[in-house]
């Protein structure tokens, strides 16, 4: 007896959550709270979820064509080297850095439930971000410094070796501005750029975002170097 | 029972303990001959690859190169680091 009582029950219950629903679906009104707002708020929730990955997607494609020079920026700028870099620019790349990982996971079941608006996320995101990436590309002369310091890519001889051929061409640049003429300018260009050659050598295959960093920060420095006055200022 | 062990003997041991323990092929200490061949190529100077190293005492090292030159690695006092032929 109880038990035909419950399936009667359940079965009037079933048809009246039918009959609402189908009402729903053609456009009739639904009360709040009763059981045919459930699949509704549940497909809302399903919506939320679909167009929150795009967002992820959308890095995607940015991120991995400026992955080696996402990494400059990652260290604030210190002031002195890149002042045409604007300052939210290092900010918004971590972003993008640490986005790639999680997309993967989640976009397959966006892409099923919800197609439509992932695509115009797509086609808008890229230009946006893309004209920051060389921008944002070239490494500050003191955070290039620290970078070289904490690198494992090359030992401690090397490194002091570096900084003493730094310390002898920054010498040389003193000596030029100094009034010792007996240096050209393209012969220090010439020395410049020896030096991040070997830098890049010996990074290269140890820690490759730091070398394409480096040589990625190659006229930024230089215009520093080259410059009597801002030369002037790192001393 | 006393062991009566030579004074040239002890010296000879004691040599040869400390050969045993300072020195190191680079197969040994790949890093550390890893960084030393580098600074010599930094240096401007013929090695190939460094593959024995001694440890000589505090940043000195006598290095031996694939192409048998060899070199006293070390940082001066003025904390240059510099490559003397030997």
């Amino acid at each position: 007896m109880n038990a035909l009582t419950y399936l009667v029950a359940g079965l009037f219950s079933l048809q009246s959550a039918c009959s609402v629903a189908t009402n729903h679906a053609t456009g009739a009104k639904s009360v709040p709270g009763t059981v045919a707002d459930e699949p509704h708020q549940n497909q809302q929730s399903a919506q939320a979820t679909a167009v929150e990955p795009p967002s992820a997607t959308e890095e995607t494609p940015v991120s991995a064509p400026v992955a080696e020079s996402i990494t400059s920026p990652a260290t604030p700028p210190a002031g002195d080297m890149s002042p045409t870099v604007p300052a939210t620019a290092p900010a918004r790349a971590p972003t993008t850095v640490t986005a790639p990982p999680a997309p993967p996971q989640k976009a397959p079941p966006v892409a099923s439930r919800k197609p439509v608006p992932a695509a115009p996320q797509k086609a808008a995101a890229p230009p946006a971000v893309t004209p920051e990436a060389p921008q944002s590309a070239p490494l500050v002369l003191t955070v290039l410094e620290q970078r070289l310091r904490d690198t494992d890519a090359i030992g401690l001889f090397t490194k002091i070796t570096l900084k003493n051929q730094v310390d002898d061409l920054v010498k040389r640049f003193k000596e030029y501005y100094g009034g010792n003429r007996t240096t050209t300018l393209p012969q220090l260009r010439q020395s410049y750029d020896q030096l991040l050659a070997k830098v890049h050598e010996l990074l290269r295959n140890g820690d490759p975002a730091l070398a394409g960093a480096v040589m990625n920060s190659r006229e930024s420095i230089w215009s520093v170097l080259a410059d009597p006055v801002r030369f002037a200022k790192l001393q | 029972m006393n062991i009566h062990i030579p004074g040239r003997t002890a010296i000879a041991i004691l040599t040869l303990i400390f050969a045993v323990t300072g020195a190191a092929t680079a197969a040994e200490n790949p890093a550390l001959a890893k960084d030393l061949t580098a600074t010599i190529s930094l240096l401007g100077l013929p090695c190939g690859k460094v593959v024995n190293v001694v440890d000589q005492g505090k940043r000195d090292y006598l290095v031996t190169c694939s192409d048998n030159n060899r070199y006293r690695v070390y940082v001066n006092a003025q904390g240059r680091v510099t490559a003397d032929k030997r």
